[in-house]
């Protein structure tokens, strides 16, 4: 009893072919209809009736109307319908997910087509309430139970945080190898270079031994002279060297100790340096002054917690 | 005994306090019920056994989104589903969702106004919970959603008496006493590719900005009834295709590609000559 409510097929009343069936075509008639032509050779399938349509109109309509709240006010049901802007006819920019465009196992069209009704309707919903005098939103300091409970709500949240995370250690990836990249192509870009400008020296050596040439100007120009296309190179090179001269320890040593000026006598005391016993570089143990400068490679934990990040 | 007592010796500063007090109290009940609840809608919505764990879950958020909705062990699946009327009738109820799993995969969803009709079976797919779905959105417990169906609901007499049922069923009754005052949050039916599909959002901004909540599921029309629970058919939906049906079809198609490729080789050996030259067997030994 209860498996024929349930069940689909049994219900349709599906015509069978029967073996006293007078419709069903007898050997005979086949035979005739194969000599005459009609019947052509191959696989033949039975063909299965479609199930019966039904579909009582006037049954629904009453039902309808039996069911109907008429006398309730819009307030009371709270429904309300709009056209879905994919089947809106009269688009002037029928992008994609409108009209034919639209696309239902394209998920995001989907979703957005539904987001759309809903904001429609709820425009149009709040219109409404506002004027039949419902509050839409709740106080502040209302506090009720939620459909979520609050750690649910906080399981999304790690989720969200999480995937946040993950997008910025992958962007952090990304600009590493990038970085990688360009220094690679540096220090190939140097290197080069360095070949170049070699051989053209050798070949001007080579002239001017065979005689072909009797200037010796090339080694002059040699060690000024760039190899073509390679300005962003040099210019690289220079900014290490701008960056070794802001170290101003260094530049103070080279000027101590460095080319140029008088050296007898400079690794002598002199009365300051007398008066300063911990010397010039020497940090004061005991001042809590930031360390600067000497170590500024973080120690091994820091780096892997810094990576990980 | 009296009702009220006048108390004796109470000072003017205390009375005034007392009447504070119950000036606050009755704000909140103001907020909660200040009119009368005339649309006595309520649900029961509970399933049969052997329902996938899916079901199960959607009866508990749908329990979740509807305070005027009640709850009532699994049928057993031999009973006859006209005594869900019965059950019904026992918990006061004249609507019923009833959620029947079959084969341990499949859900089908009744929809029926008790006792008189209509009813519809739908079959259920795509169905996600609100537990799974890591969206941000919330709403209160038991506030009243706003109720959206797209214009294609109109178009057909079955689907608006479709319409006319979800509106009974999923709308909470104003003024419903385990219901909020407030509207927060919509349910949203749009018809398209021939099925029902349900979404829940939040209204975060009342400029529209909405932030999904959840469950998700679709529903396709298998056939309406004109009673609860069975009676006469009034609509049969000539798309729907019975699940069964479908594993069938695919298997049977699976099946055919395997006795092609079987009946390829047995014409290919029965092709095959034995003997592809005519040799005499004793030219070898009279040479």
């Amino acid at each position: 009893m209860q498996d024929s409510n349930f069940a689909e097929e049994e219900e349709f009343h599906v015509p069978r072919l029967n073996d006293d069936d007078p419709d069903a075509d007898s050997d005979k008639e086949l035979q005739v209809a194969f000599q005459s032509g009609l019947l052509k050779p191959g696989i033949f399938r039975p063909i299965t009736a479609p199930p019966p349509r039904i579909n009582n109109e006037e049954a629904i309509r009453q039902k309808l109307d039996e069911i109907k709240q008429t006398k309730l006010d819009w307030v009371e049901r709270l429904d309300v319908t709009v056209v879905m802007a994919t089947n809106k006819e009269n688009v002037e920019e029928p992008g994609p997910g409108i009209g034919a465009e639209f696309d239902v196992h394209n998920d995001f069209q989907r979703e957005l087509a539904f987001y759309e009704q809903a904001k429609e309707s709820v425009i149009i919903g709040m219109r409404k309430l506002q004027e039949a005098g419902i509050k839409t939103k709740r106080p502040d300091d209302y506090f009720a139970e939620m459909a979520k409970k609050d750690d649910h709500m906080k399981k999304v949240r790690e989720k969200l945080v999480s995937l946040q995370r993950r997008r910025e250690a992958m962007e952090k990836n990304r600009s590493q190898q990038k970085m990688k990249k360009y220094g690679k192509q540096v220090q190939q870009a140097v290197v080069q270079e360095r070949q170049h400008k070699k051989k053209e020296m050798l070949n001007a050596v080579k002239k001017f031994r065979k005689g072909k040439s009797d200037k010796l100007d090339f080694l002059d120009k040699a060690p000024v002279k760039g190899g073509g296309g390679s300005k962003k190179k040099t210019s690289q090179l220079q900014q290490l060297q701008q960056q070794n001269k802001l170290n101003p320890k260094r530049a103070y040593r080279n000027k101590k100790y460095g080319q140029g000026g008088r050296k007898k006598g400079s690794k002598r005391n002199t009365k300051e340096s007398l008066n300063n016993v911990a010397g010039k570089f020497k940090r004061n143990v005991h001042s809590n002054k930031a360390k600067g400068g000497k170590n500024k490679r973080p120690g091994k934990s820091k780096r892997t917690k810094n990576k990980s990040k | 005994m009296p009702r009220k007592r006048k108390l004796p010796g109470l000072t003017g500063n205390l009375k005034s306090k007392h009447l504070k007090l119950a000036e606050d109290n009755s704000k909140e009940e103001n907020l909660k019920s200040k009119g009368k609840w005339i649309n006595k809608q309520r649900v029961l919505v509970f399933t049969s056994r052997g329902i996938p764990y899916k079901g199960r879950h959607l009866v508990k958020d749908l329990m979740n989104l509807m305070p005027h909705a009640k709850t009532e062990v699994k049928m057993d699946r031999k009973s006859d589903l006209l005594l869900i009327n019965e059950i019904c009738e026992m918990r006061s109820c004249n609507k019923c969702l009833f959620l029947v799993g079959k084969k341990g995969r499949d859900v089908y969803m009744w929809l029926s106004n008790v006792p008189h009709g209509p009813s519809v079976m739908f079959y259920v797919e795509y169905l996600n919970m609100m537990e799974e779905l890591k969206f941000t959105g919330n709403c209160l417990k038991s506030s009243r959603p706003l109720l959206s169906f797209c214009q294609k609901f109109e178009e057909s007499l079955h689907m608006q008496l479709i319409k006319e049922l979800f509106i009974q069923t999923f709308g909470t009754p104003q003024y419903h006493p385990k219901s909020q005052p407030f509207v927060d949050h919509v349910f949203t039916f749009s018809i398209m590719d021939g099925k029902i599909w349900f979404r829940n959002y939040q209204i975060a901004e009342e400029n529209g900005e909405l932030v999904e909540i959840g469950p998700r599921f679709t529903l396709t029309v298998a056939r309406i009834f004109s009673g609860s629970f069975g009676r006469s058919v009034m609509y049969v939906n000539p798309d729907y295709k019975s699940p069964n049906l479908v594993r069938h079809l695919q298997r049977k198609e699976n099946s055919d590609k395997f006795v092609g490729k079987k009946a390829a080789i047995s014409d290919r050996s029965a092709r095959k000559l034995e003997k592809t030259f005519a040799v005499d067997d004793t030219d070898d030994i009279f040479r």
